[in-house]
């Protein structure tokens, strides 16, 4: 506002009003040798018509002016501009001019000596005088000026401003009051001012209010409180002291009041935001944390304590790299956000306070403030111990599968939809070279396209197994494939292929029915040349027993004298005869018998039986023969289970060889007959030992086959057919039991037979007798 | 004393010869036949105590025989005895043994006793 009126001061100016030309020009040299800019008026009317058109700050009046008296001029020109120095000059010495001119404003009075002289000196620092009073009038008046306006400033504020403010003297009493308080309080201007606090509010407030008031002027402090009034209001209250500019002493206190109501419930929904949001982290089972640029951890919640192990207040404030197994991955992560300003997915082993590892799935983004400058990272991380552990056993089973594969003999090998080989075994590396990559039907066909036989789509479509069997021209040879859908851990599915050269054996297998067919053919060859050779054997037996008939009658009626008395000679060549048609008899009994086991056409008529009972028939049939050569027989029969036999055949058996026994005794010597069932329990076992020549090792060996020559001799000379022991083992063999011997020359023999307590019998079957064992 | 009478039927003639020969001592009235159709024929002329019968014989088998001798109610009293060179066995496979006429058999060679003692328990059966 005044400025135009400082840049005018700084050129000093100075304004003289002089009639008398001489004065004028000597008084203006004077001044402009100080460097002063000097306006000269000769006039009253001619200072007061440039006065009127600009502000000087000093001015020099000679009192005695031809047109208006210096006094009145004087006054005009203090009227234009009050703040002028008036220096009034005159030659009079008149204290009377003097003083009026004081009295009408002037600043200062100076005679001039002698006439037409002035003091120089005088003069100049009059004039200084004035400027430098002048210059502290405007100051002044700059000063009061601007105190105006700022306190116009404050005012203003202090009235527009939606918070109370009001002045308390030291008793509480209000020096001051705002619209806004007035209005709060319900007052008018004249109602509020030098009354006291106490009026308007409760005892109970007021005594708080006194107490705070003498608190700030006490301390000389500012304090701030929050306040709630009887309307469930809330204000932020600020209680400054004012102070004396001089003393410095407090002398009034500033109150501010904000209503901070709406703010607070603002607060209050932020800060159950927060809450919630809080809650929401804090219950999450996943690991959030913060963590500064320098790596510092920031915040850690309940997620985290439970999968790692650390308390938020043990971590809180310190670096993050010990949480992980590769500490340079905390640096990679933070510098990957940083770049990227997110990850996902980032999976790394951090380690829990107990020092256990654990894999995790990390999400990280960049945390950033209002202005939006990254200051940290804000961390989510899963725990994927399971699915790791998991993912590495199924990458195991697939090893173990690999290893399973690579050692086959079968060649393996998958491919995709695409028919693109994914995996070939070492077998078929070694055949076609590793082919990985490629199409299988160029790789392993020479084909352009897929093979008509591929079984491809079937596999993939309909997720079957299939086996099949293929025959390939081309290479002559044939092949055994399976061929099943294989998942892939990315959930894509390929065919796998085993398939195994068969074609050897199937060359074999052609070969067995070929053979099988020639055997069939030679079987019924067989089948046929038995049925004639039993044919024959049939009508041969019936036929040498024909004429044995006669011969037999006819030598017994003579042996019985139906064709008269005989002599004893007679008597004796006919018993000759019969003797011989007797062996005769059984030589073709036997020979049919041992043909009919060979053909297999022996029947047993198995029944349950006592085997037991069989031998007491079987010794009862060789009494006489026992009798005969005074043997003396000992029978050790054991309680015996029943069995399933063919009582007759047995008894034929045993009868045999306790006739075998006694024929190759000693008159008079022991034969033991025993019965027993053997340890195990699941035989019963049958004996007959003799004392009598013994077998050779030799004649062991082959003592069970038909007409091996010991039995031959020795039937022979003892009357026997060579066949018993054959047809025994026959019999034998057809209750699948065994039949042995032991003996030692010149000691004597025992013969054995065990036949099995539990068994399946099929009364057809007969094995061969002949075999080797 | 009853002479009782037995029929021989065999196809051999020195069987029937030396048959007759013992039956003959030892006071039997026998008649022969060579085969099937000629036993039948004498059959109707005279029925005798017990016929000896042989299974193997050419023609008429021993089955047929047998069956026709069953339907004839005349023969109703008349025993049966098998002499035959065949295994016991066999002729329970043929299934001759199932009537209740043949009370015996008589393995071929027999022997002079055993044939006597046969025919004489065939006879007390009545």
């Amino acid at each position: 506002m005044g400025d135009e009126k400082w840049e005018m001061r700084k050129v000093r100016s100075i304004f003289i009003v002089e009639d008398d030309p001489e004065m004028c020009i000597t008084l203006e040299n004077i001044l402009s040798e100080e460097g002063y800019t000097v306006k000269t008026a000769c006039s009253g009317g001619e200072a007061l018509r440039l006065a009127r058109k600009e502000e000087y700050s000093v001015c020099l009046l000679d009192l005695e002016l031809p047109d208006i008296s210096g006094i009145e001029v004087l006054k005009h020109l203090k009227a234009f501009n009050p703040d002028m120095c008036v220096i009034v000059i005159t030659a009079y010495e008149s204290k009377e001019k003097a003083i009026e001119a004081l009295e009408a404003g002037a600043y200062y009075y100076m005679y001039m000596h002698n006439e037409k002289t002035v003091n120089r000196a005088e003069l100049l620092v009059t004039v200084k005088r004035a400027y430098d009073t002048y210059q502290l009038l405007e100051d002044k008046k700059r000063v009061e000026d601007e105190l105006r306006w700022s306190e116009e400033k404050y005012r203003s504020l202090v009235q527009s401003t939606g918070d109370s403010v009001y002045l308390v003297d030291r008793n509480c009493k209000y020096l001051f009051m705002n619209e806004q308080h007035l209005s709060r309080l319900g007052l008018s201007k004249e109602q509020y001012l030098g009354r006291p606090y106490q009026a308007f509010h409760t005892s109970k407030e007021s005594r708080w209010f006194a107490e705070k008031v003498k608190h700030v002027f006490d301390t000389g402090t500012t304090i701030q409180h929050e306040y709630r009034d009887e309307n469930g209001r809330c204000f932020l209250k600020n209680m400054s002291p004012v102070r004396d500019p001089e003393t410095g002493m407090v002398t009034a206190v500033t109150v501010v009041s904000k209503d901070i109501t709406d703010l607070k419930s603002t607060e209050r929904e932020l800060m159950a935001t927060r809450d919630y949001l809080n809650n929401i982290i804090d219950s999450s089972a996943d690991t959030i944390t913060v963590v500064d640029k320098e790596g510092i951890v920031r915040d850690w919640n309940k997620g985290a304590e439970g999968v790692m192990g650390y308390r938020a207040e043990e971590v809180i404030g310190k670096p993050n790299k010990k949480f992980f197994l590769d500490p340079e991955d905390a640096e990679r992560i933070m510098e990957q956000v940083q770049r990227e300003g997110v990850i996902r997915n980032y999976r790394t082993v951090v380690l829990r306070k107990d020092g256990k590892q654990i894999h995790v799935s990390m999400s990280a983004s960049l945390l950033r403030d209002k202005n939006g400058v990254p200051i940290g990272t804000v961390r989510v991380s899963r725990d994927i111990t399971k699915e790791v552990e998991l993912e590495r056993r199924v990458k195991e089973e697939r090893d173990n599968l690999n290893l399973i594969f690579e050692s086959m003999v079968d060649g393996v090998y998958a491919i995709s939809r695409t028919y693109e080989v994914e995996f070939m075994n070492k077998v078929l590396r070694d055949e076609f070279g590793d082919c990985v990559g490629d199409i299988c039907y160029r790789v392993f066909h020479d084909r352009d396209e897929p093979c008509p036989l591929c079984k491809l789509q079937v596999v993939m479509e309909k997720g079957q197994t299939v086996r099949w069997e293929w025959h390939s021209s081309r290479m002559n040879k044939i092949y055994d494939l399976i061929e099943t859908p294989l998942k892939n851990i990315d959930g894509s599915i390929s065919k796998l292929t085993i398939f195994r050269d068969i074609t050897a054996r199937k060359k074999a297998e052609e070969e067995i029915r070929k053979l099988n067919r020639e055997l069939e053919l030679k079987v019924v060859d067989l089948q046929e040349a038995t049925r004639i050779k039993t044919e024959f054997l049939s009508i041969t037996s019936h036929e040498l027993r024909t004429p044995l008939t006669p011969m037999k009658a006819q030598l017994q009626m003579l042996r019985e004298g139906y064709k008269g008395k005989l002599n004893q000679r007679q008597k004796e060549s006919i018993e000759l005869i019969l003797r011989n048609l007797a062996r005769l008899d059984r030589l073709i009994n036997d020979i049919l018998d041992i043909s009919r086991i060979e053909m297999g056409r022996i029947k047993m008529a198995f029944q349950v039986m006592d085997l037991n009972d069989a031998v007491k028939e079987a010794i009862k049939m060789q009494e006489p023969f026992i009798r005969q050569k005074g043997i003396k027989l000992r029978v050790q029969l054991a309680e015996l289970p029943l069995i399933i036999g063919d009582n007759e055949r047995l008894r034929q058996v045993m009868s045999n060889l306790i006739n075998n026994a006694i024929k190759f005794s000693p008159d008079g010597s022991e034969v033991i007959i025993e019965t027993s069932t053997t340890l195990e329990g699941e035989n019963v076992l049958f004996s007959v030992t003799d004392f009598g020549i013994g077998i050779s090792e030799e004649g062991k060996k082959k003592l069970f086959q038909p007409f091996s020559q010991i039995d031959a001799s020795m039937s022979r000379e003892k009357g026997g057919t060579g066949l018993g022991l054959a047809i025994a083992k026959g019999i034998i063999r057809a209750h699948n039991g065994k039949i042995w011997v032991e003996s030692a020359q010149g000691k004597g023999s025992s013969f054995y037979f065990s036949i099995p307590i539990r068994q399946k019998v099929r009364e057809k079957e007969v094995p061969y007798i002949c075999d080797s064992n | 004393m009853t002479t009782h009478t037995v029929m021989v039927v065999d196809d051999e003639p020195d069987v029937l010869l030396s048959v007759n020969q013992i039956l003959d001592a030892n006071n039997y009235r026998t008649i022969t036949a060579r085969d099937g159709y000629e036993c039948l024929a004498k059959l109707k002329e005279e029925v005798p105590d017990v016929l000896l019968l042989d299974i193997m014989m050419p023609g008429l088998t021993t089955k047929e025989l047998l069956d026709m001798i069953e339907k004839d109610n005349r023969l109703a009293g008349m025993k049966i005895i098998f002499l035959t060179a065949v295994h016991s066995l066999e002729a329970e496979e043929i299934g001759l043994l199932n009537s209740k006429r043949v009370v015996d058999l008589i393995e071929k060679p027999f022997s002079v006793r055993r044939m006597l003692e046969a025919i004489e328990k065939a006879i007390k059966l009545e």
